[in-house]
């Protein structure tokens, strides 16, 4: 008995410690990143003026880990974020609105569009 | 000199005439041929995706799990109530035979082995409630006399139980098809079974997760039959408004908050702590996003048991013809964002039977308590409405920056008729008059991410004695632990192994899993619930406390 209580609560309880030592560490956080791509990206890719009206259902995992990775795209926009918002996107940031368009695209197992 | 000369008008001859050829011959023009060619060629190309998407009407995704379970278990000590009963119905014999109570249980066995053949006539003849009857015209110093003659041979004492390796294999298969606008079909098929038995039935050892149930089977072991485990059409937006209506096999398992424990999306409707349970019905719902973020209400109705096919119920007398188990409720997700879910599930089940129909091998008669020496397959039929089920849930779920919790409070009410069966009344014994209970239960748990990939999460539940839910569904090895009357604890590490920064399509996960059962029967309506360290009569073997330590890896595809 002493040692399955040993087991079933002494080593979650280190576990959870471990992780919440760990917790501070730099993650990508999709939540964060949603909030951001709304207020930041679909101002312009909203469909109401010449830029491409983007949302995560319109590119598969794959082709928004390019867009993040291999072209110029997102770095060719972010002047225009910082000069409409006055907000300066940081690395982390664009880590965390990649990850929301990708755990959302079209071939995810949660796509969605900007309405949810 | 002149030979460079010469060289030079030479060279400039020729580019010329190459320019002028390229210029005006008909494959290397930029004329308007060219781009009609090339436009028709991407046409033709594109026509051939389109054909290829529209053929393509069905999306199959799935996931294939293994796991490793090791149990290390204590089994309750117990007075054999299936030896009991056996004890009582040839006591009976022998009170019929021979006019007077035996002085000891030996004279009774000496008596049946000499008139063996009046023996089989009488429990041939032997209904449960002649049995009811008899014993309770007993006066009640009789019956503690009879008690106490035949339950020291009964006893069982506590025993260890232990399987050091059980491997399963899950394979599923989800299917979704776009029908036409607002109107889609969602499917699952489920295989799933421990390595070496595919045979599709157990022998009951009093677990629910033992009996081959409509609404069990697809998430307990089982066999290699693919079972369709959910099967659905939703169509939303009934006529231009905000109901929606879904009909068919309900994702009615693993809903919130089962899934975080797991590192899933949500993956069904209804509150995972009062239903973790198939089941086929309609839901009706209403989306309420103007009100409140996610809000949506939803109204629905299920069949739990159906009395008129393939129960042989024109068979029987009017009188003994079953009422089908009706289950309706609502589902009402009052908040719900990617930060929050608080959601809301009350539900009735009516005329819930002694069980529901499956398919089962039973070690021992529970009318006679004799064993059944054979394993024989049986296909089990209700037989008797035991009475009704009110369950609640309320849930609160929180997803912060770096960690995800949650606390679900949930409480059962039963309103029984008066009566009993072999195996009990609702929350009764078989010889006991079945009466209102109450129980209650509740459900919290912590996951927080441990480095960039993994997740280190710890959960807690309790629940009481007359706690009661339809989560024998899950397929928790020991038993749906949320079903349990007692307490229990799991802690679990996932790591998942992720391509970028999408979701991982693998999962691997360490859990330990420790169950200490206070009462008897979790996971159970029928008979009454007994307080395992004080002796219970019990029919079956059962768990006091149980370590279950699962290793399993799951591939998403």
């Amino acid at each position: 008995m002493f040692r399955k209580v040993l087991a079933s609560l002494l080593v979650p309880l280190f576990l959870l410690s471990l992780g919440l030592l760990m917790a501070g560490g730099q993650r990508a956080n999709p939540r964060k990143g949603k909030v951001f791509f709304k207020k930041y990206c679909r101002t312009c890719h909203d469909g109401s003026i010449e830029a491409p009206v983007l949302q995560p259902i319109t590119k598969t995992m794959d082709q928004w880990s390019r867009e993040f990775e291999k072209t110029n795209h997102v770095q060719i926009c972010l002047p225009r974020v910082t000069e409409q918002s006055k907000k300066v996107l940081i690395t982390q940031d664009l880590i965390d609105i990649q990850s929301y368009l990708v755990q959302h695209a079209a071939d995810s197992d949660q796509p969605a569009t900007c309405s949810n | 000199m002149k030979n460079a000369k010469g060289f030079r008008t030479w060279t400039l001859v020729t580019i010329l005439t190459g320019l002028f050829l390229a210029l005006f011959s008909p494959g290397f023009a930029g004329d308007g041929d060219g781009e009609k060619g090339d436009k028709k060629d991407l046409e033709e190309r594109i026509e051939k995706l389109e054909r290829k998407v529209a053929q393509d009407r069905l999306k199959i995704t799935g996931d294939l799990r293994v796991t490793l379970d090791n149990i290390d278990a204590t089994m309750a000590g117990r007075f054999n109530g299936l030896a009991l009963q056996k004890g009582i119905v040839d006591t009976l014999f022998f009170l019929g035979a021979t006019g007077a109570f035996p002085s000891r249980p030996d004279d009774v066995g000496q008596y049946i082995a000499a008139n063996y053949g009046d023996y089989l006539f009488f429990q041939n003849n032997l209904t449960f409630d002649n049995l009811k009857q008899s014993f309770g015209s007993f006066p009640a110093e009789a019956q503690g006399a009879l008690f106490n003659m035949l339950l020291p041979n009964t006893w069982v004492p506590e025993q260890d139980y232990q399987n050091e390796t059980l491997y399963t294999t899950r394979l599923r298969l989800n299917l979704r098809a776009d029908v036409m606008e607002n109107l889609s079909f969602n499917g699952r098929l489920t295989m799933y079974k421990t390595w070496g038995d595919s045979t599709g039935v157990q022998v009951f050892n009093g677990a629910p997760n033992s009996f081959t149930l409509d609404g069990t089977n697809a998430g307990t072991p089982n066999s290699d039959i693919v079972r369709v485990d959910r099967a659905y059409f939703s169509w939303k937006k009934l006529a231009g408004s905000k109901w929606y209506l879904s009909i068919g096999r309900r994702p009615s398992t693993y809903g919130p908050p089962y899934h975080i424990r797991d590192n899933e999306l949500r993956q069904g409707t209804p509150n995972g702590h009062v239903v973790n349970y198939q089941f086929d019905g309609i839901t009706l719902g209403y989306n309420l996003n103007h009100w409140l973020p996610g809000n949506t209400f939803r109204l629905c109705y299920g069949v739990g048991f159906e009395s008129g096919f393939g129960s042989g119920d024109q068979l029987k007398a009017p009188a003994d013809r079953l009422s089908d188990t009706q289950l309706g409720g609502i589902n009402w997700d009052i908040y719900n964002t990617d930060e929050m879910n608080i959601q809301m599930t009350a539900f009735g089940a009516w005329n819930v039977t002694d069980g529901f129909n499956g398919l089962v091998v039973l070690p021992a008669d529970p009318l006679s308590g004799n064993s059944i020496n054979a394993p024989v397959v049986l296909r089990y039929t209700p037989s008797a409405n035991l009475g009704d089920m009110y369950l609640m849930d309320i849930l609160l779920e929180r997803h912060e920056m770096n960690f995800s919790w949650f606390l679900s409070y949930a409480y059962t009410q039963s309103q029984p008729n008066p009566v009993t069966t072999p195996f009990g009344g609702m929350f009764s014994d078989p010889f006991e008059t079945p009466e209102d209970q109450s129980g209650s239960s509740i459900y919290a748990g912590i996951r927080m991410p441990l480095g960039n990939s993994s997740h280190v999460g710890l959960e807690y539940n309790h629940g009481s004695e007359y706690w009661f839910n339809f989560s024998q569904g899950a397929d928790d090895i020991i038993g749906s632990k949320l079903a349990t009357r007692g307490d229990v604890f799991e802690a679990y590490w996932i790591h998942g192994f992720n391509k970028g920064l999408g979701r991982a399509r693998a999962n691997l996960r360490l859990s330990a899993m420790y169950y200490d059962y206070e009462y008897s029967g979790s996971g159970w309506h029928v008979g009454a619930p007994k307080k395992l360290d004080e002796m219970p009569i019990l029919a079956f073997p059962t768990y006091q406390d149980a370590l279950d330590l699962r290793t399993s890896l799951v591939i998403k595809f």
